[in-house]
């Protein structure tokens, strides 16, 4: 356990924990007021979502492939 | 007691009421306990069936497996999600009053009481009958009846949770309701719908068939009914997850959640697609039309749909908190996330496990592509990465907050790093053993068996070696539950803190948008629900009456 | 809602709107209806007294759509026939019932999976082209014996008479 014990945690200040670093944050941006998700740049989500739909795709057809060769 | 509609409940400082924290814990102590007994029975079934090792002291491998299904699937999920729904309606809805408490307490106790019955029938080798107990396999009547007071403890439990949850509704008229309040309403509602029909099957047919009072069961029956609560069930784990994941992590990153709307949008999809679907387990049984077959099959798709939105929601977080951040390329927000987190990542990690988890639903809901997995072990893969990751290291994420924050502690550096340590170690483990049960029972591995050579047949030695993968698997995981149990008793020992440990509960980017009314409509989402269930399921049942299928005696065969 | 939900849900949903209408289509057109479906009665404890069941195995059909009917009876913890040998390009229309609980019926390396279940009787259809040997488990659990209950459908080479 002493292994890790001392081992530092991101930006976490002396005596604060998790939570408290995370409400700090929160207070110190100010950029998410009254968000319209149209403005919102979402070019990552949707590489992340299209990927897997493309798994998705890929493996039920593999699937069915299988499927047909066992007919 | 005071109702929050205001800005209370995204503080730090809000809290679970005390009194309603010591009923959390009761049920909490159940899920750790569970998890020690459950967990060291699989790892024991992956050593038997490679090949390697006997039980000791007269064990069947049935009796085990039936305990490890029963207490991982049964009672470790049920224990937490009536703990969890109760910290969160306590929460963010505010406290319990009396009555609604002491029907929880009072559902803690008959669930505790049918557990310990089934669990001594079990051990008695008296109900080896896995925990889908299908008939005509006939266990002690005791196991069904303890099996039934466990469900009934729940709808205890659920009447108080949703009188605190229409309380906040009567007491706040015109405001939209907390999200996290909303959603476990939902589940709730969808429990007690589902659970109808595995109570309708213990309690008219297994039950009195097991005293000897009807010589017959109608099988058919009741293996649609279990089904018909059996893929509901598995939402029913799966959605409290998903309220951490909506509401709870975009707070632990410090940012909104996504959307309010859609939110609420999805689980109101949950509640219609959950139910209507159950035969996609029976897609190969007889005694059921292809036509319904198929009807249920096309319904199971659109239970898709709500996972999709889910998804998007996720990654839409984690990129405008990234971006927030300063992250301006089309991937490079994902260093800015909360990597030494283990809330955060704990969850991470079950969200990419529920990536195969997902795809592989998918194929097993496909009709006739069924029979190319159908109760082989790639079903077990398939489970064991939706419950038994997505869902419980959620669940594991859960505890890591709720435990000291009850108990007026933080978490500390140790217990995150043993979070940290449980989530990478269960993701090895569970990595290597559903991709060794995937693949094999592609290559058509049997599910529910123990060690065989099979006679010499070939195709038997190439199962044997997934089976030892499927060992090396099981045995990490198994340290990984270790980790789990040091963690959460770190979690609840150690110094007290003056400001508890945060139940974190995000605001939404559109917080403040109208709320859609016919989400809270409860008789219009009811009326759906049902007239769903009597389209999908009104004529296979009637059939399953009036085609004169012989009904079955008893056999006990282990 | 964001243009690239809509463009995901759009593309998400239309993925799952392809695949059941090629399952759909396979299933009417292709004949791939689900193993087992329909309701075929029959009754569990005179499964034995049954013509078909008296004696299970291969036998010549007397239907001009397929050539062999292959009658099974699963029991605990075996399959009747043992073993089958079927001619390699013959039709086969398997019948499988059982006289106690319910058995699984797998032929491994086919799409031959279904239930049987004491009081029906499951049927499934296939041709089978390749010559070989297929190891049939049971896959549903029935009790101690449950592993070991296994049988062999023997694909042999030597053309069928489907005359």
């Amino acid at each position: 356990m002493k292994v890790f014990y001392n081992l530092p945690i991101e930006n976490v200040k002396e005596g604060e924990n998790m939570t408290e670093k995370k409400d700090r944050n929160e207070e110190e941006k100010q950029h998410h007021d009254a968000d319209d998700h149209h403005k919102l740049d979402l070019r990552g989500t949707f590489m992340m979502v299209m990927t897997i739909g493309g798994l998705m795709v890929l493996s039920w057809f593999a699937v069915f492939i299988l499927f047909m060769e066992r007919m | 007691m005071s109702n929050y509609t205001g800005e209370e409940i995204f503080s730090s400082k809000t809290k679970v009421d005390k009194r309603d924290g010591k009923l959390v814990l009761a049920n909490m102590a159940w899920v750790a306990f569970a998890l020690i007994i459950g967990g060291t029975a699989g790892l024991l079934q992956t050593l038997v069936r490679s090949g390697q090792f006997e039980l000791p002291f007269g064990i069947g491998y049935y009796q085990l497996l039936t305990l490890h299904g029963v207490v991982l699937a049964l009672v470790m999920t049920f224990f937490f999600i009536m703990g969890f729904q109760i910290a969160a309606l306590s929460r963010t809805a505010g406290a319990f009053s009396n009555t609604e408490r002491r029907l929880g307490w009072i559902g803690f106790a008959v669930m505790t009481a049918g557990t310990l019955m089934s669990a001594t029938m079990i051990a008695l080798n008296e109900a080896s009958v896995l925990y889908t107990f299908y008939a005509p396999l006939q266990a002690h009547v005791i196991h069904y009846i303890g099996l039934a007071l466990v469900i009934i403890g729940t709808w205890i439990s659920v009447a108080g949770q949703l009188m605190r949850y229409f309380r906040w509704k009567k007491e706040n008229k015109g405001h939209k309701s907390p999200l996290l309040s909303y959603m476990t309403a939902i589940n709730n509602v969808m429990w007690i719908v589902c659970t109808i029909g595995v109570a309708a099957t213990v309690l008219f047919q297994f039950i009195p068939w097991s005293l000897g009072w009807v010589d017959t069961i109608n099988i058919t029956l009741s293996r649609t009914l279990f089904w018909y609560f059996g893929h509901p069930l598995v939402y029913f784990w799966l959605l409290p997850a998903y309220m951490v994941w909506y509401v709870v992590i975009p707070k632990v990153l410090g940012g909104r959640g996504f959307s309010d709307n859609l939110a609420r949008l999805a689980f109101v999809l949950f509640l219609f697609f959950s139910i209507p679907v159950g035969i996609h387990h029976q897609l190969v049984d007889p005694g059921i039309d292809a036509f319904w077959k198929g009807l249920q099959v096309v319904l199971t798709f659109m239970v898709i749909v709500p996972s999709l939105m889910t998804a998007f929601s996720m990654f839409a977080v984690f990129e405008t908190y990234g971006r927030s951040q300063g992250a301006k390329g089309l991937l490079d927000w994902f260093k800015k996330l909360p990597w030494t987190d283990a809330r955060f990542v704990l969850v991470f990690i079950g969200m990419l496990f529920f990536i195969p988890g997902g795809l592989g639903g998918i194929i097993n809901a496909s009709g006739q592509m069924n029979q190319v997995i159908h109760n082989t072990i790639w079903v077990v893969g398939h489970f064991h990465i939706t419950v038994g990751a997505p869902v419980i290291l959620t669940y594991f994420a859960a505890m890591l907050f709720l435990l000291p924050h009850i108990t007026g502690r933080k978490i500390d550096k140790i217990a995150n790093r043993l979070g940290l340590f449980l989530a990478y170690t269960w993701a090895f483990g569970m990595g290597i053993m559903s991709f060794a049960m995937h693949w094999a029972g592609l290559r058509g591995a049997p599910r529910r068996s123990q060690y065989s050579e099979y006679g010499g047949a070939e195709i038997a030695n190439e199962w044997i070696t997934y089976q030892v993968m499927q060992a090396v698997g099981g045995s990490f995981l198994l340290i990984a539950i270790i980790i789990a149990i040091l963690m959460f008793l770190k979690l609840i020992t150690g110094p007290k803190a003056d400001q508890a440990e945060e139940f974190p509960v995000a605001r939404f980017m559109d917080q403040d948008a109208p709320l859609l009314k016919w989400v809270e409509n409860w008789r219009l989402l009811i009326i759906i629900t049902i007239f769903l269930i009597l389209i999908a399921y009104t004529v296979p049942i009637t059939q399953m009456f009036t085609e004169n299928i012989p009904g079955a005696k008893g056999f006990k065969l282990w | 809602m964001h243009k690239f939900e809509k463009i995901w849900l759009s593309a998400g949903t239309a993925s799952l709107a392809i695949f059941l209408i090629i399952i759909g289509i396979s299933a009417v057109h292709g004949g791939h209806t689900p193993a087992a479906s329909g309701i075929e009665t029959i009754n569990p404890e005179h499964v034995r007294d049954d013509a078909r069941f008296k004696e299970p195995g291969l036998k010549e059909s007397a239907d001009d759509d397929y050539d062999y009917d292959l009658y099974f009876v699963a029991s605990a913890f075996m399959y009747e026939p043992g073993e089958v040998e079927i001619p390699s390009g013959s039709t086969v229309k398997i019948h499988v019932t059982s006289p106690d609980v319910v058995h699984g019926f797998q032929v491994v390396g086919t799409n031959i999976n279904m239930i049987a279940e004491p009081g029906l009787i499951s049927t499934y259809e296939m041709t089978f082209d390749e010559p070989g040997e297929h190891l049939i488990v049971c896959n549903e659990y029935c009790g101690v014996g449950h592993t070991d209950m296994t049988s062999m459908i023997n694909v042999v080479a030597g053309g069928a008479d489907n005359e």
